[in-house]
């Protein structure tokens, strides 16, 4: 069989030259427009379109909910050509109140846990703005912002909401980009607004004053901050480590035995891995004297028991876990995002 | 026992160190022969696994054996793979859908590359084998291999884990000249029932000035501009605008403008503080005619030891939303800005304002800018006309896609060659290996050349 081939145009290109333009198309493009939140309403794009899209549909706080499928259609269809399954997966992020400390989105239906368990399928759980995500939209429609084109130039979208709350700074943002990254810790809101009404009266406020009013971030899960120096550090400079431990209490058991009871866990540790990461310890002998442990969460709250071997001194086990586990963790490396836009932190 | 053994032998071995050195050798020996047959058995058991079951399943193979006239069109996800199936030829195209975004070779092991499904779905397809031993460029099973991932910004990474997998686990190929990058268009125009692609941003602007161009006829200070020249500076202005928009990403676009359309502007101004204060004053002014009362400029001069002269550091307020621009040494000096210095002067050549562009029937516009007209010249390029700027090729019918990308007949591609392969090498390591810091000083230093940013 003879394959009679005419060519028309094969053009000699350089490998260097198509690594690099490749490259700089990408790196640049998830850093401007992916990755990294923008300082000003704390947004990725794909957030910010989420935000804009359910805007749109007036899926409001004091309106009825709607079905999950058509915002994320919504959202994919108008803004956001990527796929559906990312989209949908950040707007559950949006609506978990133990992911974000002021959810932006409401949730009915199954939203998932902080056990990991996934949320219910996007036909079935439903969404609305949540009320404070008001505040994140107030305004928009009063020529406050400036707006682009969106991606087939059919329709406008907003370049930055116009919030009134500062988002960055109270729901806190992670990414990774390429060549750079960042990592925001959520911060108390009424802390926060205490802190700008002091720069407000004098924008000369040293970041030790601010520290006096904003002591720390405020985590959605709770638990506690282990050490000062490293969160000063993050409020000075801009880098350093946080370190979050487990709230745990001790309880007399039966028969003097002492347990141990875990209520809250640092942020985005998933409970049902730390819960098999410590019988694993257990049964490898690398931590000693916890004869069971169980997850006894339930509608009321989270609770995880450790029950000691009697005679145990619940201090040193105590030490053993928070040494050995993820109940205690770096959490938040920070390098604070794109004031700016520019590739440089 | 065991201790006086230990002992007595101890003694024994230290008084006869030619029988102590022997024994050892025989123990070391036999350790590397151990390692060797391990070596071997991974090697067969690789090689089999690769070898089962013939050509992977999603892929459509062609009915061509000679590789010589064979090629392979490697796409990205299944989207694409349907379309790219359905518009080849098949006696010798055949096309191989990966899913997802490979491995990085240059991060990974060797071992660890082996246990990625997509890589050896790779490797089987093209037959040569892979590792220094192994590999068999003979049997490789296609003369043009090519690479035909999505226009959009996933598609570059994409291309560039490919490039990245064939330059080091694969140069051969390269050397060969087998590799290729395929060209789909980036934009469809359609009027009425004519439709035309266009490969890249270039092309699309030449067609919508060409366009536009042949309705309007225009004028600097009652002078008839050439058309060629003003498409040429047009273009010209298009990537200047762009570079423009990177930059006012983190400053006043408005006062860069300034600052580079005004030849006062040099290193030398930074040295007068006098004259810069003028030029910023003049500057402000400006900016409250164009922009109103609403939009606030403050500026401040600050020392800069080093370069003996003073750095400017100024805020722009509009919709209550600080921007601040640092103009400094470094900036006045840097090469982006003699480019943007150089663009600008070379729209001069066109001529004094007013500006005017007359249609054919006698209607008139006036412009005052240069860069008004060139908007308005765009938007009469683009009335009429139905655009869309393809995202990834499963937009694309498969007709459509054999017409513009598959077929020899009409299609473009471009060859991969090595010019300099110690330039090369380093470029694989700084952009894909394991070192942060290079990386990001790529990113820092070529921001601004960024061709074609999508968010």
């Amino acid at each position: 069989m003879e394959v009679e081939v005419v060519e028309k145009q094969i053009v000699p290109v350089t490998i260097e030259s198509q690594m690099r333009e490749a490259y700089l198309e990408y790196a640049m493009s998830v850093i401007i427009g992916r990755a990294l939140p923008d300082a000003r309403d704390g947004l990725k794009p794909v957030h910010r379109r989420i935000l804009y899209a359910m805007y749109d549909l007036g899926n409001f706080h004091d309106k009825a909910f709607k079905k999950s499928a058509r915002v994320a259609g919504d959202v994919i269809g108008k803004y956001h050509p990527h796929g559906e399954r990312a989209v949908y997966d950040t707007m559950v992020r949006m609506a978990q109140d133990f992911s974000l400390r002021y959810p932006l989105i409401d949730g009915q239906g199954n939203f998932g846990s902080v056990d990991g368990d996934p949320a219910a399928a996007m036909r079935y759980t439903e969404v609305r703005l949540a009320k404070i995500t008001s505040e994140v939209l107030a305004d928009l429609d009063k020529d406050t912002v400036s707006f682009s084109p969106n991606y087939d130039n059919s329709l406008k979208e907003p370049d930055v909401l116009p919030s009134r709350i500062p988002n960055l700074l109270v729901n806190g943002s992670a990414g990774i980009a390429v060549g750079m990254a960042t990592n925001v810790p959520p911060h108390n809101l009424s802390e926060i607004i205490e802190g700008v009404k002091l720069l407000l009266k004098n924008k000369d406020t040293s970041i030790d004053d601010l520290i006096k009013i904003i002591p720390g971030p405020d985590f959605p899960t709770g638990a506690f901050i282990y050490g000062r120096s490293g969160m000063r550090e993050i409020y000075r400079t801009g880098k350093g480590v946080i370190r979050l431990r487990a709230k745990a209490e001790i309880e007399e058991g039966k028969k003097d035995k002492e347990q141990i009871i875990v209520t809250e866990i640092p942020f985005q540790v998933n409970k049902a891995r730390l819960i098999e990461h410590v019988a694993h310890l257990v049964r490898d002998k690398k931590i000693d004297g916890i004869t069971d442990l169980r997850d006894e969460s339930d509608r009321k709250g989270m609770r995880i028991v450790f029950e000691l071997r009697k005679g145990e001194d619940s201090r040193v086990i105590l030490n053993q876990l928070y040494k050995n586990t993820r109940c205690k963790l770096p959490s938040a490396s920070a390098c604070w995002p794109w004031i700016t836009n520019s590739p440089s932190c | 026992m065991e201790n006086l053994v230990n002992e007595r032998l101890t003694i024994y071995l230290e008084e006869n160190p030619t029988v102590a050195k022997q024994i050892c050798l025989k123990a070391i020996e036999g350790a590397r022969a151990r390692m060797a047959a391990k070596k071997a058995r991974d090697l067969t058991r690789r090689k089999s696994a690769l070898d089962v079951g013939g050509l992977p399943g999603k892929m459509a193979d062609c009915q061509e054996k000679d590789p010589a006239l064979c090629e392979v069109f490697i796409v990205e996800g299944d989207s694409a793979g349907g379309s790219a199936k359905q518009g080849r030829e098949r006696k010798n195209q055949a096309v191989l859908p990966l899913k997802g975004k490979i491995l990085n070779v240059e991060k990974a092991r060797f071992d660890r590359m082996l246990q990625f499904e997509e890589i050896r779905t790779l490797i089987t397809a093209l037959g040569t084998g892979i590792g220094s031993k192994d590999f068999d460029i003979s049997k490789i099973r296609y003369h043009r291999i090519v690479i035909m991932t999505d226009a959009d910004v996933d598609g570059a990474h994409i291309r560039t884990l490919l490039l990245t997998f064939f330059y080091r686990q694969m140069p051969e190929v390269i050397d060969k000249g087998y590799l290729y990058i395929a060209q789909p268009p980036l934009f469809k125009v359609k009027k009425g029932k004519t439709e035309k692609y266009l490969q890249n941003e270039s092309m699309y602007e030449d067609f919508i000035l060409d366009r536009a161009l042949e309705e309007l006829e225009l004028k600097a200070n009652k002078k008839k501009i050439d058309v060629d020249a003003a498409k040429n500076i047009f273009k010209k202005m298009s990537q200047y605008e762009n570079l423009l928009a990177i930059a006012s990403k983190r400053a006043d676009a408005s006062l860069i403008r300034y600052v580079i359309d005004n030849e006062e502007w040099s290193i030398d101004l930074l040295k007068d503080q006098k004259k810069l204060t003028a030029s910023l004053k003049a500057y402000e002014k400006q900016l409250k005619t164009d922009e109103g009362e609403n939009t606030k400029f403050s500026f401040e001069l600050k020392e800069d030891e080093e370069h003996d002269c003073s750095s400017v550091e100024t805020v722009t307020t509009r919709r209550n939303i600080r921007q601040i621009t640092r103009i400094s040494y470094d900036f006045l000096s840097s090469p982006q800005f003699e480019e943007l210095r150089k663009i600008s002067q070379s729209f001069l050549k066109l001529g004094e304002p007013p500006y005017e562009a007359i249609r054919e029937k006698g209607d008139k516009k006036e412009f005052s800018k240069l860069e008004e007209m060139r908007k308005h010249v765009l938007t009469v390029g683009e009335t009429g006309l139905t655009i869309q700027r393809y995202k990834g090729l499963g937009e694309m019918n498969p007709e459509q896609l054999w017409e513009t990308t598959m077929d020899p007949t009409k299609r473009s591609l471009l060859q991969v060659q090595v010019e300099d392969a110690v330039e090369a090498d380093s470029v694989f390591s700084t952009l894909m290996g394991d070192q942060v810091k290079p990386r990001r000083e790529f990113i820092e230093a070529n921001a601004l050349s960024v061709k074609n940013l999508d968010v």
